[in-house]
């Protein structure tokens, strides 16, 4: 899932709310709209995907158990009331919540439109049909790559990439629309061609291709995923003439990798200024990776509501506005657009997340990113092609962390 | 009418149908109680020219008809009127939220 590439378009007859930029920046939390929730109903998940953007670890005090059907239902109700339009059921597997279609009702009672993030690992026609009852707008199925071995070794899982193409035709004949979501690293990057050919296959009316962000698991296996600056400029190549081949046919989203970039993402449109993620114990974060940061308290909807916590919680309002930035970015013209990039990768990078994103060339921490893509690089000795991390019948062939499931809790 | 190279990826004849796709939903925002159009990770906030456009998307009206509907509507130059209705056509069609009927 990438909420940061939120796509809007304004019809030269309309005036339109964009949801990048409105000027509304140096506002303070009160009059900011969320317009998107993200819900973590679990991090429990099948696969064991070494990119996944879930926490590497828990703290002792964030193993609590999952919230409640109940607990979910007053989230999704307050959500809604704050201005929330769009929920976006994920984890971990959200599939694996047997209430899942309760909680579908519930957000489609308030008006919002419901997409569901999953493996599809569980989606049987049964539960597709609890699901589409209960009005599920659209669904987006993450597929590893194009061949089933490959595929398979990515997401740690044998038997994955068999049992999510038969999801997909389970979805198709159910007429729900249909998201993929192929997250593009040194493994399959050369293997774009045929996931694209793959895509359009299976009939999806959109495909998400993310390059990897280095955050969560990612980050710990950054030297072993990134691509070279060879790669990445073939596959954006590829996806600019796939985009322009499928217009009108199949909606093509691409996500640049910002490691190789002169400047920094817009990172979910700033902090706390567009979206909000609910973890699965509660917690509630202007991104699914904050966590990462610390000394920054996020506070819970068990403790507090939705609208307090993001209006006036310090957390939300820590990185609000442009006041809490050093330079380069507060003298920066630019400073309004990208928001000085992502605080989780600041933090990874520098160690204060209070820096400039380092993947701006102007970072005065941008050594610390060049020195990973060199160490990367160094794997590939004279060659212009990194070697894949994945032999081709999907053994890892690099030291892989491989994604584990927090500790288990109790709950729903 | 006049076909730029960039209009004649779209079929252009008047006697086509119009009709939002299942993926896009057509709501009222509640916070503004403007109409909006939703769908995969994206909002669109809509003026009541394109709420209207769309409300007449419906598979059932040609685009001729809708032309015709919004001119009875909306003080606009026939002219204008297409060029703004084509090129926001257009922009659904190219984010695949419009299908078009024969």
């Amino acid at each position: 899932m990438r909420l940061d590439e939120q796509q809007t378009r304004s019809p030269s007859s309309s005036r339109t709310h964009q949801l990048e930029g409105d000027g509304s920046q140096t506002t303070p939390g009160q009059t900011l709209r969320p317009f998107g929730l993200l819900a973590e109903l679990t991090y429990r998940c099948p696969l064991h995907c070494p990119y996944c953007s879930n926490p590497t670890q828990l703290l002792p005090d964030q193993r609590q158990p999952e919230l409640t059907t109940a607990e979910w239902q007053r989230v999704i109700s307050e959500a809604a009331a704050l201005g929330v339009l769009h929920l976006l059921f994920s984890g971990g597997e959200p599939l694996l919540r047997r209430d899942l279609p309760v909680l579908l009702a519930s957000a489609r009672a308030v008006g919002l439109y419901t997409n569901l993030i999953t493996s599809a690992l569980g989606l049987t026609r049964r539960r597709l049909q609890e699901l589409q009852e209960a009005g599920l707008d659209s669904i987006q199925i993450s597929i590893q790559a194009d061949e089933a071995a490959l595929a398979d070794g990515i997401a740690g899982c044998p038997g994955a990439h068999e049992r999510k193409l038969e999801a997909v035709r389970l979805v198709n004949a159910s007429g729900l629309p249909l998201t993929i979501n192929m997250v593009l690293h040194r493994g399959n990057i050369e293997r774009l061609p045929a996931m694209i050919a793959l895509a359009e296959q299976l009939g999806a009316q959109r495909l998400e291709l993310a390059s990897t962000q280095y955050l969560g698991w990612a980050f710990a296996n950054k030297v072993a995923l990134l691509p070279t600056k060879v790669q990445v400029q073939q596959a954006e190549r590829i996806v600019r003439a796939a985009q322009e081949r499928l217009r009108g046919r199949m909606e093509v989203l691409y996500v640049w990798p910002d490691y190789y970039a002169e400047r920094p993402k817009p990172c979910l449109y700033g902090w706390g200024r567009r979206y909000l993620t609910v973890t699965p114990d509660g917690a509630v974060l202007p991104c699914q990776t904050a966590r990462v940061i610390p000394n920054l308290h996020f506070e819970n909807v068990r403790q507090h509501s939705l609208a307090w916590i993001w209006q006036q919680s310090a957390a939300f309002e820590r990185f609000r506005g442009s006041q809490w930035m050093p330079e380069p970015c507060r003298s920066c013209p630019l400073r309004e657009q990208d928001f000085g990039g992502c605080r989780c990768q600041a933090f990874l990078l520098t160690g204060d997340a209070a820096n400039t994103d380092p993947a701006c060339s102007l970072s005065p921490h941008r050594s610390r990113l060049l020195a990973i893509l060199a160490e990367a690089e160094q794997q590939s000795g004279s060659s212009s092609t990194f070697p894949s991390p994945f032999a081709p019948d999907g053994r890892p062939l690099l030291p892989i962390r491989f994604r584990t499931n927090p500790k288990p809790s109790q709950g729903e | 009418m006049s076909m730029s190279s960039e209009g004649s990826l779209l079929p252009f004849s008047p006697t086509l149908r119009p009709r939002l796709l299942p993926r896009a939903r057509l709501e009222i925002d509640r916070l503004s109680q403007q109409p909006v159009l939703l769908y995969p990770e994206g909002v669109m906030m809509l003026n009541e020219t394109a709420a209207a456009i769309l409300q007449l998307c419906n598979g059932e009206h040609t685009l001729a008809d809708i032309l015709r509907e919004l001119a009875s509507r909306y003080e606009a130059s026939p002219e204008q009127l297409q060029r703004d209705v084509y090129e926001y056509l257009r922009s659904l069609r190219d984010q695949n939220l419009i299908a078009w009927l024969e």
